[in-house]
């Protein structure tokens, strides 16, 4: 079906191609000679496009007409619930019949025949199928009115490629703006989302509760939803992986930009950006598996102390393992970029090459190393396989690092985890908490790329 | 008469395979200021930069010959480059004073070699090369504002200070006036007559006018090759080499 609609625009267009350069040469007028098929695009653009989003538009329309008019009206003696699956059973039937041409009814309805299921189902194709000719026809006679007045109302000594390129432009922005659109959609239905959680749950007990106990959210709501613990939890693994990454991280950048030699940085750089490619599903299950076992081996018997499978440590270590790879390669960036003059300065007043490193590149690129760090807590804080597998499920309220806890991205994946109901608060607290991670992490990011950015412009 | 501070024999210096300097002879005296001067890219840097072994840091760099300061060989293992630089201060092309504050910046080589016990020690050292070059009036009250506030020609002088500051016996200045306008350029200019009472100073520049105003003897080089050496007058007054009078009288360059 689609192979025909699609034929009847490409012919309709290759037409009107044709036709506009034939017409434009019987004009004679030799200003816009070399513009020929510039003036043919021109043309089609105008006289195609807007027929084909009638078209789409309409099309879908007619389609939902059709379905309400011939389908929910059958099932009008019908409860709304039944009329909606039945609906739905009748489009299933219609979209399985039109694809492999077999009637096969998937889920019978009580009170109503299977036959006649069926037979909406084949008076809908028929319908769809007469009602989409009846558009085709519409579009092509609406395209070729609008080609024929087109080519009697242009001013055929404008220069269409530079209309065109406005044209194109247009296009371009549309795309940007549907993807910016998009992204706002989404904060926005995030923000609803979470005020409907915040008409059931006052924002103070979310915001400062102490106990996050969403399994008793039925009979005690109000206290069930402190987000304090999550918190904690979130930013005490973030601060061990932080930490852990920054003295790995700075110390192989500054090796990599001041000792390592061109060649050999060359390989390695790359390397290590390598590393920061590894899904972190991976680290997730090395995480739960191979580390944490290793782990609690080791505080046992070296530090004599017991330590949860679930530890914060353990998330913190690993997920610093592998935040190394952003913090190294942008502080290498930084250290790299700063000017050389800056080091022969410093060389030749008789420094040795550690000297110049600690007292003078280090605090140049100061900021530029705390930006990189600050992206490293916001990766850290928005992290979810590595704690979800790593982490505990138990929301303890605690900065011991050997305890287990839990982080907000745990959380909201086991909320909305399996069947839920979406209206009750439980569900509704995962949009809450993805609303302060996204406020937590947009700060965090926003800050970073100013210092960074603000420290390049310095140097650069 | 004064003495040969610099000796420098039959020195080849190269860039991977790149041959950079051809077999160059030739000495600096002591307390005097000595030019170097030849069209860009003749390896007036490079030969330079050897005098102190700032080429040590480019990897590719290599250099045969023999370039000895008050009688002790620059390339020899046993000199450790942290001591030679503390002797041979550099300045450069370009004002490079560290992102620090005016007073960190000559501070930072009294710290690093200890060279000074207290305090108080500290401040006034820093005043009085921040005075020799003449900056510290202009500055008094701007001391723990940051060096990139300067003009050029102040951050140039600062570097300056931060040179002397560490007492050194010979100052390398790469073209520090490149980058400076007119007036700048003439207190720099008035700065190294003043210094050469104290210290050995050779100095790289692109302006005929410049080496004859400062400098006692000058060296003029060409594709890498000392053409001509000799008394500043008598290179600018008459030259023997041919190159030599097609450069200063701007034939080439
Ligand atoms: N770091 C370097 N790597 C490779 N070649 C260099 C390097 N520095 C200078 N050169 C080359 O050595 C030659 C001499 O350069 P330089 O000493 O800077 O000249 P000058 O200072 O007289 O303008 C030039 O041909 C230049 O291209
Ligand atoms: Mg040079």
């Amino acid at each position: 079906m689609y192979i025909i609609i699609c034929l009847v625009f490409l012919l309709l267009a290759g037409f009107i191609y044709f036709r506009s350069i034939k017409a434009i040469k019987s004009h004679k007028t030799d200003k816009i000679s070399k513009n020929y098929s510039y003036f043919a695009i021109y043309i089609s653009l105008w006289a195609l496009l807007p027929s084909f989003i009638i078209f789409f538009i309409g099309s879908h329309f007619s389609n939902n007409m059709l379905q309400k008019a011939l389908i929910s009206n059958a099932f009008s003696n019908q409860s709304e619930i039944v009329r909606e699956v039945a609906t739905a059973e009748v489009l299933a039937i219609a979209n399985e019949l039109k694809a492999t041409g077999v009637v096969n009814v998937s889920h019978s309805i009580e009170g109503i025949e299977d036959s006649f299921l069926i037979e909406l189902a084949q008076q809908y194709i028929h319908y769809s199928n007469i009602s989409l000719i009846a558009f085709i026809a519409f579009v092509v006679i609406l395209v070729s009115l609008t080609f024929f007045f087109m080519l009697k109302r242009v001013d055929l000594s404008s220069n269409f490629q530079r209309k065109i390129e406005k044209f194109v432009k247009n296009i371009l922005l549309l795309f940007t703006s549907i993807a910016v659109l998009t992204t706002i959609g989404i904060v926005v239905s995030l923000l609803f989302e979470t005020l409907r959680f915040f008409s059931d749950i006052s924002i103070i007990n979310f915001l400062f509760g102490t106990s996050w106990t969403p399994e008793n959210a039925d009979f005690d709501p109000e206290n069930s939803f402190g987000i304090i613990p999550l918190l904690s939890g979130t930013f005490l693994i973030a601060f061990i992986s932080v930490f852990i990454a920054s003295c790995f991280g700075v110390a192989s950048a500054v090796y990599m930009s001041e000792y390592m030699s061109k060649k050999m940085r060359k390989v390695i750089k790359p390397l290590i950006e390598i590393l920061a490619g590894i899904p972190s599903i991976i680290y997730g299950f090395f995480a739960a598996l191979t580390f944490a076992p290793f782990l609690v081996s080791i505080v046992d018997s070296v530090f004599n102390l017991t330590i949860s499978s679930e530890s914060a440590l353990n998330a913190g270590i690993v997920m610093g393992v592998m935040i190394i790879p952003l913090i190294s390669s942008i502080s290498d960036d930084i250290i790299s970029s700063l000017p050389n003059s800056m080091r022969e300065g410093a060389m030749g007043m008789g420094s040795m090459k550690n000297e110049m490193i600690r007292k003078i590149l280090l605090p140049a690129a100061m900021p530029g190393i705390i930006g990189s760090i600050l992206l490293g807590i916001s990766r850290a804080v928005g992290e979810t396989m590595i704690v979800v597998m790593a982490a505990s499920l138990a929301a303890n309220l605690t900065l011991n690092p050997l305890e287990p806890v839990t982080t907000i991205t745990t959380q909201i994946v086991m909320l909305v985890q399996g069947d839920q109901e979406f209206n009750s608060p439980k569900t509704l607290s995962a949009f809450a908490l993805g609303f302060v991670l996204l406020i937590l992490t947009l700060l965090l990011n926003i800050i970073a790329i100013q210092i960074v950015n603000r420290y390049k412009r310095k140097y650069q | 008469m004064s003495n040969k501070k610099i000796i420098v024999e039959n020195v080849n210096a190269f860039y991977g395979a790149k041959q950079a300097l051809f077999d160059v002879n030739l000495h600096v005296l002591e307390k005097e200021v000595t030019a170097f001067i030849g069209p860009s890219g003749c390896g007036k840097s490079t030969f330079l930069r050897c005098l102190n072994r700032m080429n040590d840091l480019i990897e590719i760099f290599s250099m045969n010959g023999s370039i000895t300061i008050d009688g002790v060989e620059v390339n020899s293992q046993s000199l450790d480059p942290v001591e030679l630089r503390m002797k041979v201060g550099m300045v450069f092309q370009k004002p490079n004073p560290f992102p620090k504050s005016i007073f960190e910046n000559v501070a930072y080589g009294l710290r690093i070699h200890g060279l000074v016990s207290n305090k108080k020690e500290l401040e006034e050292i820093v005043k009085d090369c921040l005075e020799r070059v003449g900056l510290l009036g202009e500055i008094k009250d701007r001391l723990h504002d940051s060096a990139f506030g300067l003009s050029g020609g102040q951050q140039q002088r600062l570097c300056i200070a931060r040179t002397i500051a560490i007492n050194p016996e010979v100052i390398l200045m790469d073209e520090p006036c490149s980058a400076l306008d007119p007036i700048a350029t003439a207190k720099i200019e008035n700065l190294i007559g003043e210094l050469s009472s104290k210290y050995t100073i050779i100095i790289v520049t692109h302006s005929m006018q410049q080496a004859a105003r400062v400098s006692n003897h000058t060296a003029f080089f060409h594709l890498g090759k000392l053409v001509e050496f000799g008394k500043t007058q008598d290179i600018f007054s008459n030259p023997k080499d041919k190159k030599t009078e097609d450069y200063i009288t701007g034939r080439i360059g």
